[in-house]
């Protein structure tokens, strides 16, 4: 018997096992209510205070996770920190990006620069980002059908453009932003980056690049 | 995975004796004791949070979710729907390996990519893939190693790995991947990660544990440091999220509290690099992400601890925190404990999911000392479920004859003042003969075992009784 097509049994079976070790059983009317009203309340736990300038910490953070970080002035001067980025760390200005910088002039400043999404051969990924999460250094991407998480995910080198105008608090402040933008649901994907991919499973040895990208170089807009 | 807990004893004797693994376990201490205690030391400074508050509003999270468990497993299940995925229900670790074998023939699935997972490590899930004539492969790195070096066993939940030396690794890879010995731990990650790109953009399912299953959204969150889960989830046109009953999280803000605690007990890390939150399948015009997503919700004994004194095991959050502070486990490695989660918490499942007279050592593996309790982030009371597990044991007679003989006439012996003053004395008497030389014990007629690596110290003076007395009659 298929149990893919007949999962309904097993179902019953461990719901009801769950309502007897819970000493319960009936339709829960009352305690399906009040789960209702905890998440229409969707309070916080404790959250933390971050003391100073919120950009600045965000900053500091960045690095922290082993991020290189930069500070421009308008989205004009993408291209040029770009092409800055590539030469520092001896990569040819060849970049892959999303549709919202294609507009840029990156010819000026000496990039070659697609907008498309990678199939993994594409060494530098320029994106932007939902957020950026202050209290840990993290940005946020939640990806769309023009914001591929393959740009994010596979080059060596992930770009993320973060407008500081886009820089909140806490982790919660990044799901707000994220659900306003998709009609008040979660995205289908959110993902909290923080740094460059890491492991440490080679005899306890921390190795910056693992499976997703080796250097994160972050550039805040303003 | 079979089982092995109930050679605990000799295989601990063994591992005692690896040099090899005594070196590779020391290391844990820098980067997991002390370094955990210096990032929550340092929390008040950097978010104004503290640990003590923190870990309360994280137990009453979890508390919430296994007090109405039931509620929260069918609001998952309708918000997850809601989203296109499919949400599968598996009674035991069969049952994981049948519905994913189903899932994998009706996408016509040849090649399986896979993130880290216990639960499936419960059944096996891998051989029965590869059984049915797939092939599997392990994305995180430990697992990675574990996988191609003939599918050994983890030994620690967080870093399966961690018992292997880098010389060990070098000569593997070079073995398996037909290359020349790389040396270092970065030359032998970039290799992993160059074998192990084309398989995520050739897969055509992934296959992810869970650490979290959020109800408000019907999301699977998962946490990790290589990026492996996130393309994992993102690149095959399959996504099968596993996990039990019990990862059930009430709200998004719920679980950003749980991360508070979680990287900085388990990692030593303020947040690990990537935290995925999925939810249902791609959207219109999307290019990434799953076509088909599956949740498995997981029981495998998880009910049988919820009904039982047991109930607070299932707060946790497999952070690692426990091993990571227990002697025990320090020196005589995961593979010891013979199943899929060793230290102090799989003391606890172990028995619990497979059966008490499976792991009757598991338990006892314990000085009780409880620096597993002061630093889980759940505030499970590991010593005092260890000490229950004892105490079933003894009811249900599986302790050996002699010592529940002993229990019996030591009971008879303190419940009786006039009987256990007088022996006491005696025995310190006796004791203090016996070490008349140098004040120490070498070797005892009972509980020799104690004596083979130490000495006992007599005791010193009249008991606490003929203390008492004395004081007592000075005192009129």
């Amino acid at each position: 018997m298929s149990l893919l097509e007949n999962n309904g049994a097993a179902r019953t079976a461990i719901m009801g096992r769950v309502r007897a070790a819970l000493k319960v059983s009936g339709e829960r009317k009352e305690q399906h209510a009040s789960a209702e009203e905890y998440l229409r309340r969707n309070q916080r736990g404790p959250q933390p205070t971050l003391e100073g300038d919120i950009v600045q910490r965000f900053v500091d953070w960045s690095v922290r996770q082993a991020s290189t970080v930069e500070r421009i002035a308008t989205n004009a001067d993408i291209p040029a920190a770009v092409a800055r980025y590539c030469d520092s760390i001896n990569v040819p200005r060849t970049v892959v990006t999303w549709p919202i910088y294609a507009h840029l002039d990156w010819a000026s400043a000496g990039v070659m620069c697609e907008s498309r999404p990678t199939q993994g051969q594409d060494k530098t990924g320029v994106t932007s980002v939902t957020a950026g999460i202050a209290e840990t250094g993290t940005i946020l991407i939640t990806p769309s059908a023009t914001e591929h998480t393959a740009s994010v995910l596979l080059p060596d080198n992930h770009v993320a453009i973060v407008p500081a105008a886009q820089i909140v608090a806490t982790m919660e402040d990044g799901y707000e932003i994220a659900k306003a933008q998709n009609g008040g649901q979660p995205p289908r994907a959110m993902h909290y980056i923080s740094g460059p991919s890491r492991t440490a499973d080679i005899a306890q040895t921390l190795v910056i690049g693992a499976h997703g990208p080796i250097r994160v170089h972050v550039i805040v807009v303003g | 995975m079979q089982i092995a807990s109930m050679h605990f004893k000799e295989r601990a004797s063994i591992k005692l004796t690896d040099s090899q693994l005594n070196a590779n376990m020391k290391k844990m201490k820098e980067k997991f004791v002390v370094k955990r205690a210096v990032l929550f030391a340092e929390m008040p400074q950097t978010v104004h949070l503290d640990f003590e508050t923190l870990r309360e509003e994280a137990r009453v999270v979890r508390d919430r979710a296994l007090r109405e468990l039931d509620v929260w497993l069918e609001i998952f299940e309708r918000n997850a729907k809601k989203r296109g995925a499919t949400v599968l229900w598996a009674e035991t670790p069969d049952d994981v390996n049948a519905l994913v074998l189903e899932i994998a023939k009706k996408h016509a699935v040849k090649k399986i990519i896979k993130s880290k997972s216990m639960v499936s490590e419960e059944s096996a899930l891998d051989h029965a893939i590869e059984a049915a004539g797939m092939k599997v492969v392990e994305t995180d790195l430990g697992e990675y190693i574990l996988q191609i070096n003939n599918y050994e066993p983890p030994s620690h939940i967080v870093a399966p790995a961690v018992h292997k030396s880098r010389e060990e690794i070098t000569e593997l890879f070079a073995r398996v991947h037909g290359t020349s010995e790389k040396i270092t731990p970065e030359a032998l990650t970039m290799e992993a990660r160059a074998v192990l790109r084309e398989h995520y953009l050739s897969s055509d399912m992934g296959i992810s544990g869970g650490n979290f299953f959020v109800a408000e959204t019907g999301s699977v969150a998962l946490v990790t440091n290589e990026g492996n889960a996130t393309l994992t989830t993102t690149m095959p046109k399959v996504h099968v999220a596993i996990s039990g009953i019990e990862k059930i999280v009430p709200t998004l803000n719920d679980v950003a509290t749980l991360l508070r605690l979680l990287p900085r007990s388990g990692t030593s890390q303020e947040i690990t690099n990537y935290i995925d939150f999925m939810t249902g399948v791609k959207g219109k015009g999307e290019i990434d992400g799953a076509e088909h997503m599956y949740f498995i919700l997981v029981d495998s004994g998880r009910t049988k601890v919820l009904e039982s004194e047991m109930w607070e095991a299932l707060r946790c959050i497999r952070c690692g925190a426990c091993m990571n502070h227990c002697p025990v486990y320090h020196n005589v490695g995961g593979h010891s404990y013979g199943w899929v989660y060793p230290g102090p918490i799989g003391s606890i499942l172990t028995p619990m999911y497979k059966g008490l007279d499976k792991a009757l050592d598991l338990p006892f593996a314990s000085t009780l000392c409880n620096q597993c309790g002061v630093v889980c982030p759940v505030k499970i009371p590991l010593p005092e479920l260890q000490r229950k597990l004892r105490e079933k044991q003894m009811e249900q007679g599986l302790r050996p004859w002699y010592e529940r003989a002993g229990l019996i006439m030591w009971s008879y012996v303190v419940e009786r003042p006039m009987l256990y003053g007088p022996m006491s004395r005696i025995g310190v008497r006796v004791m203090r003969w016996m070490g008349r030389k140098d004040g120490l014990i070498h070797k005892m007629p009972i509980g020799m075992d104690w004596t083979l690596g130490r000495d006992m110290p007599v005791p010193e003076g009249k008991t606490f009784r003929e203390l008492y007395a004395a004081q007592k009659a000075g005192a009129r």
